[in-house]
């Protein structure tokens, strides 16, 4: 996966959608140091918003503590197979992308 | 869907998940954080809300957590750990009525922590904690 990319899996159990996200991405704390002591910057993803039919419907923070490669899952309900579901985030640094799949069975 | 159900969706099942428990005085974690997050409301103790974590985390760098809240109207869940320099490690907004009042993320730890999940509903906050007593192979400082 190169950096920013976004895989998306969803399944369907019963009446409830798993959303699987996984986003490529350094996170870094902002508190490690390099091999010559330098503190590595900051570079982490801030904010994960989840669309369902281009309506927003989850919005999540997150800080720097989230694990290199986020990887976030989340639940729904009421969704439908063959819907659209987009994912965007956006890093401390200002980058930004998006990715979106169809909801499937 | 049950919990263990849930767990298992989220590839958790195969570890022992530890209930929380119930904080006696949650104003003794994360104290200055957690009122800049509620301001002056108070917190409630709620052991509807689960934290899944390995008691003892085999690899510091990618700790799993799962939170669910089964607290009703369930608006906010907000994650927080103490003794690292940045306390506050994701919230999300779970007022849309689709979305189910869960999370689950992995998150990197320096040492031991306590994880406290923090819940907003119309009625107030709710809070329970759970404790990381141990890591394997810590990232690096």
């Amino acid at each position: 996966m190169s950096t920013g990319s976004v895989s998306i899996r969803t399944r369907n159990v019963d009446d409830t959608t798993f959303v699987e996200l996984r986003i490529s991405h350094p996170m870094e704390p902002g508190t490690r140091k390099d091999k010559q002591g330098v503190v590595i910057p900051a570079w982490f993803m801030t904010n994960i918003q989840v669309f369902y039919k281009d309506m927003s419907v989850a919005n999540l923070e997150l800080g720097p503590l989230v694990s290199r490669n986020p990887a976030v899952s989340l639940a729904m309900k009421g969704t439908q197979v063959g819907e659209k579901l987009k994912v965007t985030w956006v890093d401390n640094r200002g980058v930004v992308g998006e990715s979106s799949v169809k909801v499937v069975a | 869907m049950h919990r263990r159900d849930w767990l298992k969706q989220l590839g958790m099942g195969s570890m022992s998940v530890l209930p929380a428990t119930v904080l006696a005085d949650a104003s003794l974690v994360h104290d200055t954080v957690v009122q800049s997050i509620v301001g002056h409301a108070p917190v409630k103790p709620d052991d509807r809300i689960a934290l899944y974590i390995r008691e003892h985390a085999e690899n510091g760098a990618v700790v799993p957590v799962g939170i669910v809240s089964d607290v009703p109207d369930t608006r906010k869940i907000v994650l927080l750990v103490d003794g690292h320099a940045r306390t506050k490690v994701a919230e999300i907004d779970t007022s849309h009525a689709m979305l189910v009042p869960r999370l689950s993320t992995h998150i990197q730890l320096t040492h031991a922590a306590t994880l406290t999940a923090l819940v907003e509903t119309p009625s107030g906050w709710h809070v329970n904690s759970a404790q990381i007593k141990s890591l394997g192979e810590s990232c690096e400082q």
